[in-house]
Protein backbone atom coordinates (compact mmCIF):
# COMPACT_ATOMS: atom_id res chain seq x y z
CA UNK A 1 0.00 0.00 0.00
CA UNK A 2 2.89 2.39 -0.68
CA UNK A 3 2.39 5.74 -2.38
CA UNK A 4 -0.95 6.42 -0.69
CA UNK A 5 0.69 8.85 1.73
CA UNK A 6 -0.43 11.84 -0.35
CA UNK A 7 -2.43 14.28 1.81
CA UNK A 8 -5.44 14.37 -0.56
CA UNK A 9 -5.56 10.57 -0.71
CA UNK A 10 -5.29 10.32 3.08
CA UNK A 11 -8.08 12.86 3.57
CA UNK A 12 -10.25 10.98 1.05
CA UNK A 13 -9.74 7.65 2.85
CA UNK A 14 -10.50 9.29 6.21
CA UNK A 15 -13.77 10.66 4.81
CA UNK A 16 -14.65 7.18 3.54
CA UNK A 17 -13.94 5.70 6.99
CA UNK A 18 -16.18 8.36 8.58
CA UNK A 19 -18.98 7.87 6.05
CA UNK A 20 -19.05 4.07 6.40
CA UNK A 21 -19.14 3.56 10.19
CA UNK A 22 -22.67 2.12 10.06
CA UNK A 23 -21.76 -0.68 7.60
CA UNK A 24 -21.17 -4.25 8.86
CA UNK A 25 -17.49 -4.58 9.81
CA UNK A 26 -16.66 -7.13 7.09
CA UNK A 27 -18.30 -5.10 4.32
CA UNK A 28 -16.62 -1.91 5.53
CA UNK A 29 -13.13 -3.43 5.73
CA UNK A 30 -13.45 -4.92 2.26
CA UNK A 31 -14.64 -1.57 0.86
CA UNK A 32 -11.81 0.39 2.49
CA UNK A 33 -9.29 -2.18 1.34
CA UNK A 34 -10.59 -2.06 -2.25
CA UNK A 35 -10.58 1.73 -2.44
CA UNK A 36 -7.10 1.89 -0.88
CA UNK A 37 -5.80 -0.60 -3.45
CA UNK A 38 -7.53 1.35 -6.23
CA UNK A 39 -5.85 4.58 -5.14
CA UNK A 40 -2.46 2.89 -4.78
CA UNK A 41 -2.87 1.71 -8.37
CA UNK A 42 -4.15 4.99 -9.86
CA UNK A 43 -2.01 7.50 -7.93
CA UNK A 44 1.39 5.77 -7.91
CA UNK A 45 3.85 8.10 -9.61
CA UNK A 46 1.05 10.57 -10.41
CA UNK A 47 1.44 14.31 -10.06
CA UNK A 48 -0.86 16.57 -8.03
CA UNK A 49 -3.33 17.18 -10.89
CA UNK A 50 -3.54 13.49 -11.78
CA UNK A 51 -4.15 12.58 -8.13
CA UNK A 52 -6.97 15.15 -7.88
CA UNK A 53 -8.49 13.81 -11.11
CA UNK A 54 -8.25 10.21 -9.86
CA UNK A 55 -10.11 11.21 -6.68
CA UNK A 56 -12.78 13.12 -8.63
CA UNK A 57 -13.40 10.16 -10.93
CA UNK A 58 -13.81 7.88 -7.95
CA UNK A 59 -16.80 9.95 -6.76
CA UNK A 60 -17.35 11.27 -3.25
CA UNK A 61 -16.68 8.93 -0.28
CA UNK A 62 -20.27 9.55 0.85
CA UNK A 63 -21.58 8.38 -2.53
CA UNK A 64 -19.51 5.16 -2.32
CA UNK A 65 -20.68 4.50 1.25
CA UNK A 66 -24.29 5.04 0.13
CA UNK A 67 -23.80 2.54 -2.72
CA UNK A 68 -22.41 0.02 -0.23
CA UNK A 69 -25.45 0.55 1.98
CA UNK A 70 -27.75 -0.19 -1.01
CA UNK A 71 -25.85 -3.37 -1.90
CA UNK A 72 -25.80 -4.73 1.65
CA UNK A 73 -28.59 -7.25 2.14
CA UNK A 74 -31.15 -5.90 4.62
CA UNK A 75 -32.29 -9.39 5.64
CA UNK A 76 -31.02 -9.06 9.19
CA UNK A 77 -34.32 -8.41 11.07
CA UNK A 78 -35.81 -11.83 10.22
CA UNK A 79 -32.53 -13.58 10.89
CA UNK A 80 -32.10 -11.87 14.25
CA UNK A 81 -35.66 -12.83 15.20
CA UNK A 82 -34.93 -16.49 14.42
CA UNK A 83 -31.73 -16.47 16.47
CA UNK A 84 -33.36 -14.86 19.50
CA UNK A 85 -36.43 -17.12 19.32
CA UNK A 86 -34.17 -20.19 19.14
CA UNK A 87 -32.15 -19.23 22.19
CA UNK A 88 -35.25 -18.28 24.21
CA UNK A 89 -36.96 -21.57 23.34
CA UNK A 90 -33.83 -23.47 24.28
CA UNK A 91 -33.56 -21.65 27.60
CA UNK A 92 -37.20 -21.46 28.71
CA UNK A 93 -39.14 -23.78 26.38
CA UNK A 94 -38.89 -26.56 28.95
CA UNK A 95 -40.84 -24.45 31.47
CA UNK A 96 -43.69 -23.81 29.00
CA UNK A 97 -43.97 -27.41 27.78
CA UNK A 98 -41.83 -29.77 29.88
CA UNK A 99 -39.25 -31.62 27.75
CA UNK A 100 -41.11 -30.89 24.45
CA UNK A 101 -40.23 -27.18 24.69
CA UNK A 102 -36.57 -28.06 25.09
CA UNK A 103 -36.78 -30.47 22.09
CA UNK A 104 -38.25 -27.63 20.01
CA UNK A 105 -35.32 -25.42 21.00
CA UNK A 106 -32.81 -28.11 20.00
CA UNK A 107 -34.52 -28.55 16.60
CA UNK A 108 -34.43 -24.77 16.01
CA UNK A 109 -30.79 -24.70 17.08
CA UNK A 110 -29.67 -27.45 14.68
CA UNK A 111 -31.64 -25.84 11.83
CA UNK A 112 -30.02 -22.45 12.54
CA UNK A 113 -27.52 -21.53 9.81
CA UNK A 114 -25.47 -19.19 12.00
CA UNK A 115 -24.05 -21.66 14.54
CA UNK A 116 -21.22 -24.11 13.97
CA UNK A 117 -21.33 -27.73 15.14
CA UNK A 118 -19.41 -27.00 18.36
CA UNK A 119 -21.89 -24.28 19.32
CA UNK A 120 -24.83 -26.55 18.50
CA UNK A 121 -23.42 -29.31 20.71
CA UNK A 122 -22.81 -26.85 23.57
CA UNK A 123 -26.37 -25.51 23.17
CA UNK A 124 -27.84 -29.02 23.14
CA UNK A 125 -25.90 -30.20 26.20
CA UNK A 126 -26.48 -27.04 28.28
CA UNK A 127 -29.81 -28.11 29.83
CA UNK A 128 -29.11 -31.87 30.28
CA UNK A 129 -25.68 -31.14 31.78
CA UNK A 130 -26.84 -28.50 34.25
CA UNK A 131 -29.96 -30.52 35.20
CA UNK A 132 -27.84 -33.63 35.79
CA UNK A 133 -25.40 -31.65 37.95
CA UNK A 134 -28.20 -30.19 40.08
CA UNK A 135 -30.11 -33.47 40.45
CA UNK A 136 -26.83 -35.29 41.06
CA UNK A 137 -26.14 -32.98 44.01
CA UNK A 138 -29.62 -33.61 45.43
CA UNK A 139 -29.22 -37.38 45.13
CA UNK A 140 -25.68 -37.39 46.54
CA UNK A 141 -26.65 -35.33 49.57
CA UNK A 142 -30.08 -37.00 49.80
CA UNK A 143 -31.43 -33.65 51.00
CA UNK A 144 -33.12 -30.94 48.87
CA UNK A 145 -32.80 -28.02 51.27
CA UNK A 146 -29.04 -28.32 51.60
CA UNK A 147 -27.13 -25.05 50.85
CA UNK A 148 -24.95 -26.95 48.34
CA UNK A 149 -28.08 -27.77 46.29
CA UNK A 150 -29.02 -24.09 46.22
CA UNK A 151 -25.48 -23.16 45.16
CA UNK A 152 -25.53 -25.84 42.46
CA UNK A 153 -28.86 -24.53 41.12
CA UNK A 154 -27.48 -20.97 40.97
CA UNK A 155 -24.36 -22.24 39.19
CA UNK A 156 -26.57 -24.15 36.74
CA UNK A 157 -28.56 -20.97 35.95
CA UNK A 158 -25.32 -19.02 35.40
CA UNK A 159 -24.01 -21.73 33.02
CA UNK A 160 -27.32 -21.76 31.10
CA UNK A 161 -27.40 -17.98 30.72
CA UNK A 162 -23.70 -17.91 29.72
CA UNK A 163 -24.38 -20.49 26.99
CA UNK A 164 -27.38 -18.46 25.73
CA UNK A 165 -25.35 -15.24 25.62
CA UNK A 166 -22.56 -17.10 23.81
CA UNK A 167 -25.03 -18.40 21.19
CA UNK A 168 -26.59 -14.94 20.68
CA UNK A 169 -23.18 -13.28 20.29
CA UNK A 170 -21.99 -15.98 17.87
CA UNK A 171 -25.14 -15.60 15.73
CA UNK A 172 -24.88 -11.79 15.73
CA UNK A 173 -21.27 -12.03 14.57
CA UNK A 174 -22.24 -14.33 11.68
CA UNK A 175 -25.15 -12.06 10.66
CA UNK A 176 -22.60 -9.30 10.05
CA UNK B 1 -32.38 6.43 -15.44
CA UNK B 2 -29.75 5.92 -12.77
CA UNK B 3 -31.94 3.13 -11.32
CA UNK B 4 -31.91 1.34 -14.68
CA UNK B 5 -28.14 1.72 -14.95
CA UNK B 6 -27.58 0.50 -11.43
CA UNK B 7 -29.61 -2.61 -12.14
CA UNK B 8 -27.79 -3.44 -15.35
CA UNK B 9 -24.18 -2.44 -14.70
CA UNK B 10 -23.66 -5.64 -12.68
CA UNK B 11 -24.44 -7.67 -15.79
CA UNK B 12 -22.08 -5.49 -17.84
CA UNK B 13 -19.38 -6.50 -15.35
CA UNK B 14 -20.32 -10.18 -15.78
CA UNK B 15 -20.16 -9.75 -19.58
CA UNK B 16 -16.65 -8.23 -19.39
CA UNK B 17 -15.53 -11.05 -17.09
CA UNK B 18 -17.00 -13.63 -19.46
CA UNK B 19 -14.35 -12.60 -22.00
CA UNK B 20 -11.45 -12.82 -19.52
CA UNK B 21 -10.58 -12.09 -15.90
CA UNK B 22 -10.02 -8.43 -14.98
CA UNK B 23 -8.65 -6.51 -12.03
CA UNK B 24 -10.88 -3.79 -10.62
CA UNK B 25 -9.18 -0.71 -12.08
CA UNK B 26 -9.29 -2.35 -15.51
CA UNK B 27 -13.02 -3.05 -15.14
CA UNK B 28 -13.64 0.54 -14.08
CA UNK B 29 -11.76 1.89 -17.11
CA UNK B 30 -13.67 -0.28 -19.58
CA UNK B 31 -17.04 0.58 -18.05
CA UNK B 32 -16.18 4.29 -17.92
CA UNK B 33 -15.06 4.19 -21.56
CA UNK B 34 -18.54 2.96 -22.50
CA UNK B 35 -20.17 5.42 -20.10
CA UNK B 36 -21.86 2.47 -18.47
CA UNK B 37 -21.32 3.59 -14.88
CA UNK B 38 -24.27 5.18 -13.08
CA UNK B 39 -22.15 7.21 -10.68
CA UNK B 40 -18.54 7.68 -9.57
CA UNK B 41 -16.09 4.87 -10.26
CA UNK B 42 -15.84 3.98 -6.58
CA UNK B 43 -19.41 2.65 -6.58
CA UNK B 44 -18.10 -0.36 -8.54
CA UNK B 45 -16.55 -1.77 -5.34
CA UNK B 46 -19.75 -2.35 -3.34
CA UNK B 47 -21.16 -3.89 -6.54
CA UNK B 48 -18.17 -6.24 -6.94
CA UNK B 49 -18.44 -7.25 -3.26
CA UNK B 50 -22.11 -8.10 -3.76
CA UNK B 51 -21.42 -10.11 -6.94
CA UNK B 52 -18.82 -12.04 -4.97
CA UNK B 53 -21.03 -12.72 -1.96
CA UNK B 54 -23.77 -13.84 -4.38
CA UNK B 55 -21.26 -16.33 -5.80
CA UNK B 56 -21.36 -14.86 -9.33
CA UNK B 57 -17.68 -13.88 -9.41
CA UNK B 58 -14.57 -15.24 -7.71
CA UNK B 59 -11.40 -13.36 -6.81
CA UNK B 60 -7.71 -14.06 -6.41
CA UNK B 61 -4.62 -11.91 -5.96
CA UNK B 62 -1.88 -11.70 -8.56
CA UNK B 63 1.46 -9.93 -8.64
CA UNK B 64 1.50 -6.81 -10.78
CA UNK B 65 4.49 -6.13 -13.07
CA UNK B 66 4.70 -2.60 -11.64
CA UNK B 67 3.27 -1.76 -8.22
CA UNK B 68 1.22 -3.52 -5.53
CA UNK B 69 -0.55 -6.91 -6.09
CA UNK B 70 -3.95 -6.78 -7.80
CA UNK B 71 -7.20 -8.54 -6.95
CA UNK B 72 -8.46 -10.27 -10.09
CA UNK B 73 -12.15 -11.03 -10.66
CA UNK B 74 -13.36 -13.97 -12.74
CA UNK B 75 -16.76 -15.39 -13.63
CA UNK B 76 -18.07 -18.47 -11.78
CA UNK B 77 -20.36 -21.07 -13.39
CA UNK B 78 -23.25 -19.50 -11.48
CA UNK B 79 -22.24 -16.08 -12.84
CA UNK B 80 -22.17 -17.47 -16.37
CA UNK B 81 -25.69 -18.87 -15.91
CA UNK B 82 -26.94 -15.57 -14.53
CA UNK B 83 -25.38 -13.69 -17.45
CA UNK B 84 -27.03 -15.97 -20.04
CA UNK B 85 -30.42 -15.55 -18.39
CA UNK B 86 -30.00 -11.77 -18.36
CA UNK B 87 -28.83 -11.75 -21.98
CA UNK B 88 -32.04 -13.35 -23.26
CA UNK B 89 -34.33 -11.26 -21.03
CA UNK B 90 -32.49 -8.07 -21.95
CA UNK B 91 -32.81 -8.73 -25.68
CA UNK B 92 -36.58 -9.15 -25.38
CA UNK B 93 -36.91 -6.13 -23.10
CA UNK B 94 -34.80 -3.78 -25.23
CA UNK B 95 -36.63 -4.89 -28.40
CA UNK B 96 -39.93 -4.04 -26.71
CA UNK B 97 -38.67 -0.65 -25.54
CA UNK B 98 -37.24 0.13 -29.00
CA UNK B 99 -40.59 -0.66 -30.59
CA UNK B 100 -42.49 1.52 -28.12
CA UNK B 101 -40.01 4.38 -28.49
CA UNK B 102 -40.63 4.43 -32.24
CA UNK B 103 -44.42 4.80 -31.91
Amino acid sequence: MEQTDNAHVQRYLQRLRDASTDLPAGTRNELLDNVRTHLAETTTGADEVQIRNALDELGTPEEIAAAARTETNPRTPGERLYDIATVLTLLAGGFVAPFLGWIAGVVLLWNGPRWNVTQKIIGTLAWPATATLTLGTVVTLNFVNHPAVFLMAVLAMIILIAVCVHLLVAAARTRN
Amino acid sequence: MSQLRRGTVGFCVLALLNAREHYAVELVRELAAHQALAAGQGTIYPLLSRLRSDGLVATHWKESPNGPPRRYYSLTDEGRGSLELFRSEWTQFSDAVDTLMKT
